[in-house]
């Protein structure tokens, strides 16, 4: 199978193409499994926007529910989970699409763990909040 | 897996994929896009500023630009898988996609800490 290799005259801006990193490795996969690890990317960016979500709601909308201070400190958090998760997502699609390549063992996905955790420990915090003011 | 099967002209004979992938990707962008919008939106109103609005507004429009954007490249994948082809990973799109999904939260922390 042969793919259509336009850019490659650019010698100069081949250089530059992050993109070569991933297309000049190995073969391509079956198109099935790229657009399945395109999904997988969107699901973490949908999780992502979901704690950004939490983190501005929770700022923006519980007014005086929760003591000013723990309601910045748990939208930082949320918010810094967002966009932690957002960049994570982005890496291991392209881990992801270059082992396929490779034929290679996928990478393990190490965050999710840590993100379960986290979302358990900021729900905790928050009815731990409201069940004591 | 079964490979399809090639009928007239080499082009595989019935639909390509039970599976639907082209379909459900399809779907999962424009969902993700319509979820980018409404936080968008939400950031929008976190505090009540020109930078968090412009912030906003930004968003919404990148975010509605990658539904056109994702739309016309699962037509080409579409239009590709018919012909046998190999797609190519959709470089632009997700890498706009992580950015605003990064960019989003970043700012509103900045904003919320300066405020």
């Amino acid at each position: 199978m042969s793919r259509p290799r336009r850019w490659h005259r650019l010698d100069v801006w081949h250089r530059w193409d992050w993109r070569h990193r991933l297309l000049d490795t190995g073969e391509d996969p079956d198109p099935r499994f790229t657009l399945a690890n395109e999904r997988t990317f969107l699901a973490w960016i949908r999780t992502s926007l979901a704690l950004t979500a939490g983190g501005v709601g929770l700022e923006a909308f519980t007014g005086n529910t929760l003591p000013p201070v723990a309601r910045l400190i748990l939208s930082i958090v949320l918010l810094g989970l967002g966009t932690m998760l957002a960049g994570m997502a982005f890496t291991r699609w392209f881990a992801v699409e270059r082992a396929m390549r490779l034929r290679r063992q996928l990478p393990l996905p190490l965050v999710a763990p840590l993100l379960a955790i986290g979302v358990a420990l900021a729900g905790l915090a928050l009815v731990w909040l409201l069940a004591t003011r | 897996m079964t490979e399809p099967r090639p009928g007239r002209d080499g082009r595989p004979d019935g639909p390509w994929d039970p599976g639907l992938q082209p379909e459900r990707s399809s779907a999962a962008w424009s969902r993700t896009a319509l979820a980018a919008s409404i936080v968008a939106v939400l950031v929008a109103r976190t505090a009540p500023g020109t930078v968090s609005m412009v912030v906003g507004l930004v968003g919404l429009a990148v975010a509605s630009g990658l539904s056109l954007l994702a739309s016309r490249r699962i037509r080409r994948v579409l239009a590709r898988l018919h012909d046998d082809a190999p797609i190519r990973p959709a470089f632009t799109e997700v890498a706009a996609m992580a950015g605003l999904a990064m960019a989003m939260p970043a700012i509103t922390v900045t904003l919320l800490l300066l405020g």
